[in-house]
C-alpha cells in the first residue's frame, strides 16, 4: 500500500481503497450513501473528452463525479503496476485488465486474465513487451500490455 | 379489521431501478400526474384493483437514500413519515443489490412496512448472478417478490402480496447491528428521545441514530427549548465519546456499518455463476466509443442534431396538417355561423379569437410528440446520463449542469418542449436556471421577423446578422444564468454525483406512455391558459365596438399608443411596433402577421413603411426586442407549469427590462458611433 492520496488523481485503469472523506457533511453524506464508504474498492473508468468529470466504478455499479467531488474522497492506491512497467524476470499475477469487452476477449484468448500468472522475459522500451504464461511464450503489443494490471506474486492466491 | 379498507402503498427506489416500469406495469392506465404541495416535484398516482379490492399507489421521486438532503429525498421522507401508507414497495435492481439495499435498509429502520420488488432479475441473471430468495426474505425479514417489470413478470403476485399486508402481521424493523460501541451509544440517545419527544411515532430508535448520523432535519428539531436541552447533552457526551473511540467521524461510521451490514446480506443470498462475464459487456463496449476522449462529443452532437431534425423536419408536414384542420375548422364555423346569421363579433370571436388563438398552439403538438419520443429513449435506454457526463465541463462553466444541453439545443426550435425538458434536472437550481433563461434561445418563431427585417435593410450581409442574432441569444442566455445564480442560488451546491446506469432497450409501452404523458400535459394545461389569452387579446383588438380588427382606435391600438413612447428611445415609438410586439406575446411569428395586417401585407406598402419607419440601427433593434422580449403565452405557459408564479413572472419581467434596454442601448450607442 503505498501513501494516501485524493480520488481525483486515481489514473485512469487503477485501482484504489477508500480510506476517508472531506467535504461538507451534505456532499459527504450523498457519497457515502452512494458507496463511497471506508474499505471500498474504486476504479478510474474513464475521463469525459474535456477532462472533467469522471466516471468511476464503486460497489458493482459506474457513477461519474466532478473532480472537485471526487477530491474529497481520500483513497491508497492498490498496488499494482501495468505490465508496461513491471520488472522482467519477477514472478507477477494478473490483478485487472482495463479495457472493454473486445481486448479482454484477445487477452483471454492469449490465457491473461485476473489471477493467472505469467513471468515478463523481455522489454526493450519499445516494440512488444514478451512474456510467458504457463510455459508459453506470448508478444503483447504496448498499447495492449499497458493496460493489463500486475502485482508482484507471493506465492498466494 | 374491515375488508373493503382501501390500502395505499408508497413506490419507493432508486432512479434506474425500473421504478417506473413497475408503477406502469401495477396501474396500467390508471393513472394521474400532479406535483407534490409546495414543490415541483412530480406526483405520480394510480390505481389498481385485486379481487375486488382497490390499492391507491404513489409513487415516491426516485432517491438513493432517505437524508433529506435532496428535495427528492425530502419529499419521500416527508410523505413515509407523515402518511404513513400501509406498505411501502421497495423495487430493487437485482442486478445492483448491495447499493439498492441501502435504501432498504433505510426504510426498514424508519419502521416502514416494506415488500421488496425485485425487479430486473433478468439482467441479473444474464450477469451470471444468482441470488435465494428465501434466504433474502429470512435475513431482511420481508417479504421479497422477483419481479421483470418491462415484461410484467411477477407484477401479479406482487400485486396480491400488497392485497395480503394488512392480514400480515407488521414486521420487526431491521435489526442491523452497529456494533457495540455505537449500540451503546445509541441505546443512551434512544432512552433520551423517549424521555424528551414521547408522542413522535416514528420510533425512538430511529431519531436517535439520526441525531448521531447528523441528520439535519433531526438536528433542526433540536433548537427546541425544554426537552432538547437534555437530549442535546447526551448527544453531545455519546458523540464526542464515540469520536474518540472510533477515531473517525461518527456520520461515517454509521454508514460504513450499515453498508458493511448489507455487504453481508448480498454475500450470504448471491452467488456468482462461473465461467459468466460478471460485468456488463455491451455496456462497457458502447461506453468505450460513447464516451470517449475523440468520439463522445461528436456522438453527442450528431445525436442532437439528428433529434432536432426529426423533431423540425419530420413534425413540420404534421404541424402543417393540424394548422390546416384549424385553418379549415375556423373557415367552416365561420361559414356554418353566418349562414345561421350569427352576429359578426361571435363569428369573429370564434374563428380569429378561439380556433385561430388554440390551432396557433395546438399546432406544436406533433413536435412535442416526437420530441418526447426521441427524449425518453434517449433516458430510457441510458444515453441520457452519457450526455450530460461528455457535456458536463462546458455546462458546468456556464453555471449550468451536464443535462441542461439537451433544453438549450432543443430550445433553438422550440421553447415550450424545451421547457418541459428540463423535467429530467433533478436538482431545482438547475432546473430554474435552465427554464428561465431559456426563451433566449432564438426559436424558429423569431426567424419570420429576422427574415422580414433583414431582407428590408440588410440585404447584404442577412446570414451574419441573424447569425449574430442567435449568438447574442446565447451570451445573454450565460450573462443571466450567472446572475440569477449568484442572486437566488448563492448557497445551493449541486454536485454531480451521477449514476452511469448500464443501457438497456427501452420497451415500447414505456417510451409511449411517457410520450402520451407529456403531450397530454401540453394539450391540457398549456391549451386553457392559451385559449383564454387568445380571446383576451382578441377582446382588445376588436373592442369598442365597430372598430377595424386592431387599428388604432381599437385597444390594443389605443394601449400601443401610449406604449409608443417608451419604445421611442429605441427608435420605434410607432404605435403599431408597439400593437405587433403585443401581438407577437401571443406567438411570436405575429409580429409579422400584425405588421402586415396594419399596413396591408408584404406585398402592399409593408416594405416601404419599415424602410420610411426605421433605420438600420432601430431595425437591428427591434429584431433584438423581439428575441429579447415576454416569451410567448404557450412558453410562459410551460414555465408556470414547470415552476411557479413568482418565477413566471420573473421570466417574464427580466425580459422585457434586458429587451428594451438593449433596443436603447443598440440605438443610442449605435447612434452615437456612427
Amino acid at each position: 500500500m503505498r501513501e494516501p492520496m485524493t480520488l481525483d488523481n486515481l489514473a485512469v485503469g487503477r485501482r484504489g481503497i477508500v480510506r476517508g472523506l472531506q467535504g461538507q457533511s451534505g456532499i459527504r453524506r450523498r457519497l457515502l450513501s452512494m458507496g463511497f464508504v471506508p474499505g471500498t474498492e474504486v476504479e478510474t473508468i474513464r475521463v469525459a473528452p474535456m477532462g472533467d468529470p469522471i466516471a468511476f466504478e464503486v460497489k458493482g455499479y459506474n457513477l461519474s463525479l466532478r473532480r472537485e467531488e471526487a477530491a474529497f474522497i481520500e483513497v491508497e492506491t492498490i498496488e499494482e503496476f501495468a505490465l508496461t512497467e513491471a520488472p522482467v524476470g519477477k514472478a507477477l499475477v494478473v490483478s485487472h485488465v482495463h479495457g472493454g469487452w473486445g481486448l479482454r476477449r484477445r487477452l483471454r484468448r492469449a490465457m491473461i486474465e485476473p489471477g493467472v500468472r505469467l513471468v515478463k522475459t523481455r522489454d526493450n522500451w519499445v516494440g512488444p513487451v514478451a512474456i510467458s504464461v504457463a510455459d508459453q511464450m506470448h508478444q503483447l503489443g504496448r498499447g495492449m500490455a499497458s493496460r493489463v494490471f500486475v502485482q508482484a506474486d507471493n506465492g498466494q492466491s | 379489521m374491515s375488508a373493503k379498507r382501501k390500502i395505499e402503498v408508497a413506490l419507493a427506489g432508486n432512479p434506474n431501478s425500473g421504478k417506473t416500469s413497475i408503477f406502469n406495469a401495477l396501474t396500467r392506465a390508471k393513472q394521474s400526474v400532479g406535483n407534490w404541495p409546495g414543490v415541483t416535484v412530480e406526483r405520480k398516482e394510480g390505481r389498481f384493483v385485486f379481487e375486488g379490492h382497490e390499492t391507491k399507489v404513489v409513487d415516491l421521486p426516485g432517491t438513493y437514500a432517505l437524508d433529506a438532503y435532496t428535495l427528492d429525498e425530502r419529499v419521500a421522507r416527508d410523505y413515509l413519515t407523515c402518511e404513513k401508507p400501509d406498505a411501502v414497495v421497495a423495487v430493487v435492481d437485482a442486478s445492483n443489490l448491495e447499493r439498492n439495499l441501502y435504501l432498504v435498509a433505510q426504510l426498514l429502520e424508519l419502521g416502514a412496512p416494506v415488500i421488496i420488488a425485485l425487479n430486473m432479475m433478468d439482467v441479473a441473471r444474464s450477469r451470471g448472478l444468482e441470488i435465494d430468495i428465501d434466504r433474502l426474505e429470512k435475513v431482511l425479514g420481508v417479504k421479497v417478490v422477483p419481479t421483470v417489470a418491462s415484461k410484467g413478470v411477477g407484477i401479479e403476485r406482487l400485486q396480491q402480496v400488497v392485497h395480503d399486508i394488512h392480514r400480515d402481521a407488521p414486521p420487526p424493523g431491521l435489526p442491523i447491528s452497529y456494533g457495540d460501541d455505537i449500540e451503546g451509544g445509541l441505546a443512551q440517545l434512544t432512552e433520551a428521545v423517549r424521555a424528551a419527544w414521547p408522542d413522535r411515532t416514528e420510533g425512538a430508535r430511529w431519531w436517535a441514530l439520526k441525531l448521531l448520523e447528523g441528520d439535519s432535519d433531526a438536528l433542526a428539531l433540536l433548537a427546541g427549548d425544554g426537552a432538547e436541552n437534555a437530549l442535546r447533552e447526551v448527544l453531545d457526551k455519546v458523540r464526542t465519546g464515540l469520536e474518540k473511540h472510533i477515531g473517525a467521524d461518527v456520520e461515517t461510521a454509521v454508514v460504513e456499518r450499515r453498508y458493511g451490514f448489507l455487504n453481508g446480506v448480498v454475500r450470504e443470498c448471491t452467488r456468482r455463476l462461473p465461467g459468466v462475464a460478471g460485468r456488463l459487456a455491451t455496456s462497457e463496449n458502447i461506453d468505450w466509443v460513447v464516451t470517449s476522449r475523440w468520439f463522445g462529443i461528436p456522438v453527442f452532437l450528431l445525436l442532437m442534431w439528428g433529434t432536432f431534425q426529426l423533431v423540425f423536419t419530420a413534425g413540420a408536414p404534421l404541424a402543417d396538417i393540424v394548422d390546416t384542420f384549424f385553418g379549415w375548422l375556423g373557415g367552416a364555423t365561420g361559414s356554418v355561423l353566418s349562414a345561421a346569421r350569427a352576429p359578426d363579433w361571435l363569428v369573429s370571436l370564434l374563428t380569429e379569437g378561439l380556433i385561430g388563438g388554440v390551432g396557433s398552439v395546438l399546432v406544436f403538438v406533433p413536435n412535442i410528440v416526437i420530441l418526447f419520443l426521441v427524449i425518453s429513449l434517449l433516458e430510457e435506454s441510458g444515453y441520457m446520463a452519457r450526455a450530460a457526463f461528455v457535456m458536463d465541463r462546458f455546462m458546468h462553466l456556464l453555471g449550468l449542469h451536464g443535462k441542461s444541453f439537451i433544453p438549450m439545443i432543443i430550445g433553438f426550435g422550440c421553447n415550450v418542449p424545451a421547457i418541459m425538458a428540463t423535467r429530467t434536472l433533478e436538482s431545482r437550481k438547475d432546473r430554474m436556471l435552465t427554464v428561465l433563461v431559456n426563451p433566449l434561445m432564438s426559436c424558429s418563431a423569431r426567424l419570420p421577423v429576422y427574415i422580414l427585417f433583414t431582407g428590408v435593410f440588410f440585404t447584404r450581409q442577412r446570414g451574419l446578422v441573424v447569425f449574430t442574432l442567435y449568438l447574442l441569444g446565447i451570451v445573454l442566455a450565460v450573462l443571466v444564468a450567472r446572475l440569477f445564480k449568484r442572486v437566488f442560488f448563492k448557497q445551493e451546491v449541486a454536485p454531480l454525483i451521477m449514476e452511469l446506469p448500464p443501457y438497456h432497450l427501452p420497451t415500447f409501452r414505456s417510451v409511449l406512455t411517457h410520450m402520451w404523458e407529456r403531450a397530454w400535459l401540453f394539450v391540457r394545461k398549456a391549451g386553457t391558459v392559451i385559449a383564454l389569452a387568445s380571446v383576451l387579446i382578441w377582446l382588445l383588438a376588436s373592442l369598442p365596438w365597430g372598430v377595424e380588427y386592431a387599428s388604432e382606435s381599437s385597444i390594443i391600438g389605443r394601449l400601443g399608443g401610449l406604449v409608443a413612447p417608451i419604445l421611442k428611445p429605441a427608435g420605434f415609438g410607432y404605435w403599431w411596433a408597439a400593437v405587433s410586439l403585443a401581438a407577437g406575446v401571443v406567438a411570436k411569428e405575429l409580429v409579422v402577421a400584425t405588421l402586415g395586417a396594419i399596413h396591408g401585407g408584404v406585398a402592399g406598402g409593408l416594405n416601404q413603411v419599415l424602410s420610411r419607419s426605421f433605420t438600420p440601427l432601430s431595425a437591428y433593434g427591434f429584431m433584438v426586442m423581439s428575441l429579447v422580449y415576454i416569451p410567448c403565452v404557450a412558453s410562459v405557459a410551460a414555465i408556470w407549469r414547470e415552476t411557479n408564479w413568482r418565477w413566471t413572472a420573473l421570466a417574464v419581467g427580466h425580459t422585457i427590462v434586458l429587451g428594451w434596454l438593449l433596443a436603447v442601448l443598440i440605438y443610442q450607442v449605435g447612434g452615437l458611433l456612427t
